[in-house]
């Protein structure tokens, strides 16, 4: 057994047992808000409530990092099964990666956002997209991090990668500056594709051919 | 009369007081910690919906599923486990009655998907 397989079944056994967990919680704090629900006697009724309230989005919380860690399970068994050809949903790893690394980025007083967009399969591994994000990541907070980064799957001159736009901060210049050797920048037309409204400058992380089925 | 349902969930905790919340929402629940439990529980008497978790001890869980759809075809029954993507172990036409929720699910959408299934509509997130 590789380490990566051992890695992966370990994570997917972890991460079973954390869903465990968070169903505890979530039952349990959902029944205990039902019984206060059905007694309208008890003394800050609604302080409870509101504090059970925020139990479950925790819990919501939680589920999201789980489903996060799930994907990086199966990513490491399909590494190692080598049956089917490398690739990936680049718009689920992007959403993987704004959930994994936010505390990461969080640290540098940054921010991380995933705009939601169709499947798009590209012929890359997750490891390997992950990696490519997190050098962003790093030369973000390597310039004093302050801002937010969003990012979205995209296509450019058929090739599949990620837009990187940075909003939101009081350091977008310094950030641009130094993701501008590791990236594309975008200009011009393009802009008027984006969905989303457009708040700073815009970068293109090319990652690979687009994957037609 | 009460809508019956089958519990079959070896983690005690959270399968008790998931039962007791929809005994408040006047279900009428029975819970079993074991596959073997489950089966019997289906023989004995038909349920309207069969809540099942897939990884139990002694009756593996796909054998489980198999044994509660060769006694009733046509029985509606939630795979609600903690391991993500657990439809792609089965083939399509064992999961024809089945729909795939992953904990920890919110009761209402677990609600939503029994009312969904009872009226045979292809519903939920992940029905299959």
């Amino acid at each position: 057994m590789s380490d990566t397989t051992c890695l992966a079944r370990l994570l997917s056994s972890a991460v079973h047992d954390l869903r465990n967990v968070l169903a505890v919680v979530r039952e349990s704090s959902g029944l205990t808000a039902d019984l206060l629900r059905l007694q309208e006697d008890v003394r800050k009724r609604d302080r409870m409530l509101a504090a059970l309230s925020e139990v479950q989005a925790q819990v919501a919380r939680g589920a999201l990092l789980a489903s996060a860690m799930d994907l990086l399970a199966q990513a490491g068994s399909a590494a190692e099964e080598g049956t089917e050809e490398e690739g990936c949903d680049l718009n689920q790893v992007c959403q993987l990666f704004c959930c994994m690394a936010q505390r990461l980025a969080r640290a540098s007083v940054m921010r991380l956002e995933h705009v939601a967009k169709d499947d798009q399969d590209i012929a890359l591994g997750v490891p390997a997209v992950l990696a490519a994000l997190l050098k962003v990541l790093d030369a973000a907070a390597g310039a004093g991090g302050r801002v937010t980064l969003r990012l979205s799957a995209a296509v450019r001159h058929k090739q599949a990668g990620v837009i990187v736009e940075i909003v939101d901060g009081d350091n977008a210049e310094a950030v641009s500056a130094a993701l501008e050797p590791l990236l594309v920048r975008i200009s011009g037309g393009l802009q008027k594709l984006l969905v989303w409204r457009r708040q700073g400058p815009l970068f293109f992380l090319p990652l690979a051919e687009e994957r037609t089925s | 009369m009460a809508l019956q349902i089958l519990l079959a969930d070896d983690e005690k905790d959270f399968v008790d007081t998931l039962a007791e919340r929809l005994r408040i929402r006047d279900f009428s629940v029975r819970v079993v910690y074991n596959g073997l439990d489950a089966v019997a529980a289906v023989k004995e008497s038909r349920p309207a919906v069969v809540i099942l978790d897939l990884f139990m001890p002694g009756l593996p869980g796909d054998e489980t599923l198999r044994q509660i759809t060769a006694l009733y075809h046509d029985l509606p029954i939630i795979l609600l486990t903690g391991q993500a993507g657990v439809e792609e172990s089965f083939a399509s036409e064992e999961l024809a009655n089945c729909a795939c929720l992953t904990k920890p699910v919110a009761l209402s959408q677990l609600l939503e998907q029994i009312e969904s299934m009872l009226q045979g509509k292809a519903g939920g997130d992940r029905h299959v």
